[in-house]
């Protein structure tokens, strides 16, 4: 049953140090199986990346703790990339191509012939094949998210970790990146930790979402949206519906919490 | 089809052939003012005994040896003031002891002139080279120092976790990462600390000298005043305009191959 519990979360508390220490996660407990696809979506400050980035190991649980098939989670590392909202996230002084022959490198995943083909094919997978020789700088928004995720899928992860991949891109840019992303998962069933801020994304690209509440984060609900993938029916409007009624309903709650103080 | 638009319109439409022109009527003003105020020669010598010199000396390869003297010093220092530079900015970005070395060193050396240190330096080393290189390096060190370290500390921080989530640590994400991330800044220090260390360099010939096989541009001007050779004199400065002009056009070549290809220029 190891594949059922592959990436575990139990009793993740995460505290920024200050004056005063500011409660950004609390008691949040999950898990994710491998070849899911498990998005989470809150309000903003509901502390969905600060898990994200637990999970990815740039900051470590102030209590609790995370395992990757049993193994605890201590530091980054490329066997869990991580897909950023920015659009800068590539080394302006490499080439789209030399982007993904650094990243086989540097991880020692591939040298020499190999890391060429190798990023090569990746490239192609998500369309940018074209673009190979320009410099970061020359894509567009959306091609430097497609860039990111071969990056991410070049290093045959065990976790695909995306934060807010799509957020900075137009509303028919982002469908089309969503289909694609899709289309990938079925050829390469990677497990991925998605976030979002977008009730229609969490339902179209998850197996499950799960819902936060701000201040402090933690968990409100986790919904199975597995057999939903059609947006123009009527099951996604009603979880669409309710996702909705859940994340406002919340969020005023917090404010009437906010008022009491 | 002739174009009605006069000539010398057309002329001045090209920023060559304008500063040219500029360059020349300058020229011509300046023979001209000498010839008509009568100014002495020793004084003020004309262009044309000024150019005669300039290229008797670049043939019989006087000057030529007199500027590598100070370039291949000059480029020493430099160098030396930037491995410095990035040393100290590396421990100032890995750790606090590091960070509060850098910023003791900085508030000490930096306002203290590069020249200021030459009399010391004499004493260490003796009237040689050397003492001028290590004024040199001194006067390259803080600026490099200061703008790699600033360059380290805007690195875009999601560059930084890319780094990161591919598994570098330490010095190696400082070299892969931090280091080229931060070239901008790296090259505007790199012009600040050419420029301070030519002046600094110039200055210091002229001042205390080093003669024999390593003389440099400086004691070539100094050896012309002591001759009352004035157009000499004037011809080691001309070198020293044309070589600023060259390193200008060098630094903005650099930053048109690098950071300007990578869409870095800020």
């Amino acid at each position: 049953m190891l594949e059922k519990r592959y990436l575990v979360l139990e009793q993740v508390t995460i505290v920024y140090p200050g004056s005063p220490p500011f409660l950004a996660v609390k008691d949040v407990s999950f898990t994710v199986e491998k070849g899911e696809r498990f998005v989470i979506i809150g309000p903003s400050g509901c502390g969905k990346t600060t898990v994200l980035k637990a999970i990815g190991g740039f900051l470590r649980p102030t209590r609790g703790s995370i395992t990757l098939e049993g193994r605890s989670i201590q530091e980054p590392a490329p066997e869990r990339p991580m897909v950023f909202q920015d659009f800068e996230q590539h080394f302006p002084w490499f080439t789209v191509l030399g982007n993904l022959v650094y990243t086989l490198k540097v991880t020692g995943k591939a040298s020499g012939k190999e890391a060429v083909e190798r990023a090569r094919h990746f490239l192609a997978l998500v369309g940018v094949e074209d673009a190979a020789d320009k410099y970061p700088h020359q894509l567009s928004g959306g091609m430097k998210q497609r860039l990111a995720l071969a990056r991410a899928l070049v290093l045959e992860p065990k976790l695909l970790l995306m934060d807010e991949p799509f957020g900075a891109l137009d509303a028919i840019l982002r469908t089309k990146l969503q289909r694609e992303l899709m289309n990938l998962w079925y050829g390469l069933h990677f497990t991925l930790v998605l976030i979002t801020h977008s009730i229609q994304e969490a339902v179209y690209l998850g197996h499950r979402v799960l819902v936060m509440s701000a201040n402090p984060g933690a968990i409100k609900e986790t919904i199975d949206v597995s057999q939903i993938e059609d947006m123009d029916t009527r099951d996604f409007a009603e979880v669409t519906a309710y996702l909705r009624h859940l994340l406002v309903e919340h969020r005023e709650v917090a404010k009437e919490g906010k008022h009491d103080l | 089809m002739t174009s009605s638009i006069p000539w010398v319109s057309r002329l001045g439409q090209s920023v060559l052939v304008r500063r040219l022109l500029l360059a020349v009527g300058l020229l011509v003003l300046w023979h001209f003012a000498v010839v008509l105020l009568r100014i002495p020669p020793f004084l003020v010598p004309s262009p044309i005994s000024v150019i005669q010199v300039l290229w008797q000396d670049l043939q019989n390869g006087a000057l030529i040896a007199a500027l590598t003297n100070t370039l291949r010093l000059l480029l020493m220092g430099v160098g030396l003031g930037l491995l410095g530079g990035i040393f100290l900015a590396t421990l100032s970005i890995l750790s606090t002891w590091g960070r509060d070395l850098l910023a003791i060193l900085v508030s000490v050396f930096n306002p203290l002139p590069g020249v200021a240190i030459l009399p010391l330096a004499m004493l260490w080393f003796g009237l040689t080279p050397t003492a001028i290189g290590f004024v040199v390096t001194y006067g390259a060190l803080w600026p490099m120092a200061i703008s790699i370290d600033t360059g380290f500390r805007t690195v875009n921080p999601t560059l930084l976790m890319l780094g990161r989530n591919l598994g570098l640590r330490g010095p190696r994400l400082v070299k892969d990462v931090m280091l080229p991330a931060a070239l901008p800044h790296l090259l505007s220090g790199l012009k600040i600390a050419w420029a301070f260390g030519w002046r600094t360099i110039v200055a210091a010939e002229l001042v205390f000298g080093v003669a024999g096989a390593q003389a440099g541009i400086g004691w070539y001007i100094n050896q012309a005043r002591y001759f009352l050779e004035t157009p000499r004199v004037f011809s080691g400065l001309v070198m020293i305009a044309l070589v600023g002009i060259l390193a200008e056009t060098l630094f903005n070549l650099i930053e048109r191959w690098t950071i300007e290809r990578w869409g870095m220029k800020r």
